[in-house]
């Protein structure tokens, strides 16, 4: 197959004119990010982090400006957690005794060190530049420390570079066999090498850099590391109290982290680091407003039409993506329908289009029939329902957008391989593909009751209960045409979450069933947890992915209903089909009792 | 490696006082070597139990006290966790301390139900720690199904991950900012490993697909070929094939696939677990490669059924073929 515009690869292996083509200048923070002072990035997986930082890069940011590298405005220097190797059963062993802080700090400025260094030479040309004599110092200094050759003269800066990676390596690499002999051995064997830190080893390892490729003092160094949920405890305790530190003129930290997965905020000194008094937030996956939605369609047709473009297709992303004509012809003619009554006085909204916006696709759906088997003929086809389902995760959109463009490859006639569009049928099939396979499991595949499970299995399948009892209900609210409010994709926590559905929510937060927010209470006190429902399990239910969508109160009694009583549930909403409130999502939980 | 029937394991193993370490699970094949063992000179039987597991054991635990009953032994449990790696190594260094000074007793390590961590902490046990165990014998009785009678389509054997971390015992020697190669073995359960690569994204991918000796299990096949397919569509890498079953044909063809790589090798050992000891040894042998497990979130409760058909070799037949495909000697 001709390559596929919308694959998806990991920004660090991608050339630096890759990188351009597709990254787009309208993610969020872009122009903050770039400015002395440490940041923290978080978003889901696939919201844009790495491909952010790999845009940050100075081979990219040399095609960007059209400036050497000496003149650019910033030097990022990348380095990703995830990369290489798994975390060291072995390090386990050292927690809570003394010495464990030191020698963990000790293993990351090693690898921390190395990797810049290594990835600025492979990236970058600036091998035979020669070494100026302040470099030349510090390069003998670090050789020193490290246990180099101080009678070897280095033949050009990327000799330096090469020579003190390689010295790094190996004294990583003696570290680690320190550690290997404790597989077995509960008590710790005397430690006789080198413990090195982010005062005595990075930052002068970064001032090294600035001079070897004679960066200007002014300009500032950021140290980009990428993926810092991936760190043990102790090491995210370390990289915080890095951040606490008012470094900036010599060094600003941007780290890059899946909000839920980021292990603690605390310092090896037990303090907390905060935002924004220690460190800028730049929340990638921030939907909860109508503006960011619209910034991020915005991008996403921006991120398209760049992709297209390198396969020689110039065409709009919303004309590449067409939503499937006879329901689009029947949603409008809908809206046209709920415009008229609002003229004619049976209006709700303040607007006729407000009505038009809110109802016109439900209704539509509704009328595909009762049952769930009848509004499966709705077809997630479109851009605008294809970027609502991706929620807010560009990477969402991409994988979908791949597999479709795979499919209309593998139909399109022999000899014609140009996918000029990417019919609704294969959009719809691909969108609910996904929605099936998103579910970590099945019901029927776990043979045994929730009660006899514990631990992950039963967290699985009271996730999957909450998940299906959520979806239900906000199956049964679109279709109500008594109700106001119709489109739910979200709940709010009334009260503290027990342990267990705290474990569940988290879970679902932590496989992308869930996403997680903050809203204000109801009684105006104090800020309360909103989850919202994945869009992309929106077909399970044929549920309306597109717009702002309203939330309910929940009480952790009602949740756990959900989780831990299926059938009940399920009873329950065909109980509550017929209630007409229209302040509640029509649920019966039990005889006689209001709902949450 | 050829099968062995019941009986033929037992003639193998010989009328000498035996010892025995397996693990219980909420599989039936966890009794299947020690019903059959304790028949024989059955002297000391360890038995490894998740202290985390998720399921009711209870039957399988009184099932395996009765079958140490009839060989007149107790069972002394080792406790192991999902989470927590270390308390499986520290309950081997228990063991060692427990059976120093037993001469003339042959060990016998049923692998069949040990996860592949347990199996490659007991490799490293044998190799490093236990002088007793310098001739264990592996056991593993094969499975005769798996995930039930499930459509090929709907076959699963785990889902989720909680983390990739190394084995205790290989944390191998990698060198920062070299490029990762990871050797991905996947079995019966490629999910896993799909999600193994999600976690480490490394920037070159060989996955060994074992092709199957029984057509019914070629739907293994299948799958994980079209999954390393669509791994490999975003990745450098390659596929190579080896027959299954065969841990010696396995080490040859991860040899053979890196042989002329550059970088950091990470292994992911998630086929059969005779072929896991098999990379064990070898890891030993290449002691800058890292091995790497990911604990599975969830398995599926009616994971595999039990055969008539055994497995069985020795750690030093291991070694001599381990090394051979090294190509170089290793003293017994």
């Amino acid at each position: 197959m001709n390559e596929n515009p919308f694959a998806v690869f990991t920004p660090e292996g991608l050339d630096a004119q890759k990188v351009i083509s597709i990254f787009s200048t309208e993610m969020p923070g872009l122009g903050n990010i770039e400015q002395p002072g440490h940041a923290f990035v978080v978003g889901t997986r696939g919201s844009g982090k790495s491909i952010l930082f790999r845009y940050l890069e100075p081979d990219c940011q040399q095609i960007v400006t059209k400036k050497t590298i000496r003149e650019l405005p910033y030097l990022a220097l990348y380095v990703s957690f995830r990369e290489t190797q798994a975390q060291i059963s072995e390090l386990a062993r050292f927690e809570d005794r003394h010495g464990e802080v030191f020698f963990n700090e000790h293993l990351l400025v090693l690898a921390i060190g190395a990797r810049i260094m290594l990835r600025l030479l492979k990236n970058n040309q600036i091998e035979a530049c020669a070494i100026s004599q302040d470099a030349h110092d510090q390069y003998r200094e670090l050789n020193q420390m490290l246990g180099g050759d101080t009678m070897r003269e280095p033949a050009d800066v990327g000799d330096a570079l090469r020579t003190t990676a390689t010295l790094l390596q190996a004294s990583y690499r003696r570290a680690i066999q320190y550690v290997k002999q404790h597989a077995f051995k509960t008590d710790a064997l005397e430690y006789k090498g080198d413990l090195f830190g982010f005062d005595d080893l990075l930052l002068p390892l970064i001032d090294f850099i600035r001079a070897a490729l004679v960066i200007p003092d002014a300009t500032p160094m950021l140290l980009l590391l990428d993926d810092a949920d991936s760190l043990t405890e102790t090491q995210t305790k370390i990289v915080n109290s890095w951040v606490a530190r008012r470094l900036s003129s010599r060094c600003s930290l941007k780290i890059a982290a899946q909000v839920t997965a980021y292990k603690t905020t605390v310092t090896v000194y037990n303090s907390r680091i905060e935002a924004p008094h220690d460190y800028q937030e730049i929340d990638l996956s921030d939907l909860t407003t109508r503006a960011s939605e619209k910034a991020y369609r915005s991008r996403i047709a921006g991120i398209i039409q760049r992709r297209l473009q390198t396969v020689g297709i110039t065409r709009a992303a919303d004309k590449y993506f067409p939503e499937d004509h006879k329901q689009k012809l029947g949603i409008e003619r809908e809206e046209r329908r709920l415009v008229a009554t609002w003229e004619a006085g049976g209006g709700r909204g303040h607007r006729p289009r407000d009505d038009a916006y809110r109802y016109a696709r439900p209704n539509y759906i509704a009328d595909l029939g009762g049952d769930r088997k009848s509004r499966s003929k709705y077809s997630y086809s479109g851009f605008d329902q294809l970027v609502h389902i991706s929620s807010g995760v560009t990477r969402f959109f991409l994988e979908a957008a791949a597999d479709m463009y795979s499919q209309a490859y593998a139909n399109a006639a022999r000899g014609n391989k140009i996918v000029e569009i990417i019919q609704p049928s294969i959009q719809n099939e691909v969108v609910r593909d996904h929605a099936n396979r998103q579910m970590i499991v099945d019901l029927k595949d776990l043979a045994r009751d929730v009660e006899q499970l514990k631990g992950n299995p039963q967290q699985a399948v009271q996730l999957s209960n909450l998940i299906k009892g959520l979806g239900s209900l906000f199956e049964v609210a679109l279709g109500d045409r008594s109700a106001s409010e119709r489109k739910f994709f979200s709940f709010a926590l009334s009260e503290e979450p027990t342990n267990e559905i705290e474990e569940v929510l988290r879970l679902g937060v932590r496989y992308g069933y869930l996403f997680q927010g903050i809203i204000g209470r109801k009684e105006g006190a104090g800020r309360a947890p909103l989850f919202v429902l994945s869009r992309r399990l929106a077909p399970l239910f044929n549920l309306d992915p597109i717009g702002f969508s309203a939330y309910k109160f929940m009480t952790n009694e009602r949740i756990s209903f959900l989780m831990n009583d299926p059938e009940g549930a399920r009873l329950a909403l065909r109980r509550g089909k017929g209630r007409r409130n229209e302040n509640q999502i029509s649920i019966d939980f039990s005889e006689g009792e209001s709902n949450a | 490696m050829r099968d062995l029937s019941a009986s033929e394991l037992r003639e193998i193993l010989g009328d000498g006082p035996l010892a025995l370490v397996s693990c219980l699970s909420f599989e039936d094949r966890s009794l299947t070597v020690a019903a059959e063992v304790a028949s024989l000179n059955l002297i000391r039987w360890f038995c490894i139990e998740n202290e985390d597991i998720e399921t009711d054991i209870t039957e399988m635990r009184q099932r395996a006290m009765c079958i140490a009953e009839q060989a007149g032994i107790e069972i002394e449990f080792l406790n192991a966790s999902k989470r927590n790696p270390l308390i499986l190594a520290d309950a081997m260094m228990a063991v060692a301390d427990g059976i120093k000074g037993e001469d003339g007793v042959r060990w016998v390590a049923d692998i069949t139900t040990m996860t592949h961590e347990m199996v490659l902490v007991t490799v490293a046990a044998a190799v490093e720690l236990i002088p007793a165990w310098s001739d264990l014998t592996f056991a593993y009785n094969v499975a005769d199904q798996y995930s039930g009678n499930d459509e090929v389509a709907h076959k699963w054997i785990s889902r989720g991950i909680h983390e990739v971390r190394s084995v205790i015992g290989y944390p191998g020697a990698g060198s920062p900012g070299e490029p990762t190669v990871l050797v991905a073995l996947p079995g019966f359960d490629m999910e896993r490993i799909a999600r193994i690569v999600e976690e480490i994204e490394p920037e070159c991918l060989l996955v060994g697909i074992a092709k199957p000796s029984k057509d019914k299990h070629e739907w293994s096949d299948e799958r994980n070929r079209q999954i390393a397919k669509d791994l490999l569509g975003t990745r450098n890498g390659a596929v190579f094939d080896y027959p299954a079953l065969d841990p010696f044909a396995a080490v040859q063809a991860v040899v053979d696939a890196t042989r002329d790589i550059d970088g950091n090798v990470l292994l992911a050992p998630l086929n059969s677990k005779i072929s896991t000891v098999a990379v064990g040894v070898l890891a030993h042998l290449r002691p800058e490669w890292q091995v790497c497990y990911a604990p599975a979130l969830i398995y599926n409760l009616s994971y595999a059924t039990k055969s008539d058909c055994f497995l069985a070799c020795t750690l030093g037949e291991m070694r001599r073929h381990v090394s051979a495909s090294l190509g170089y000697v290793v003293g017994n």
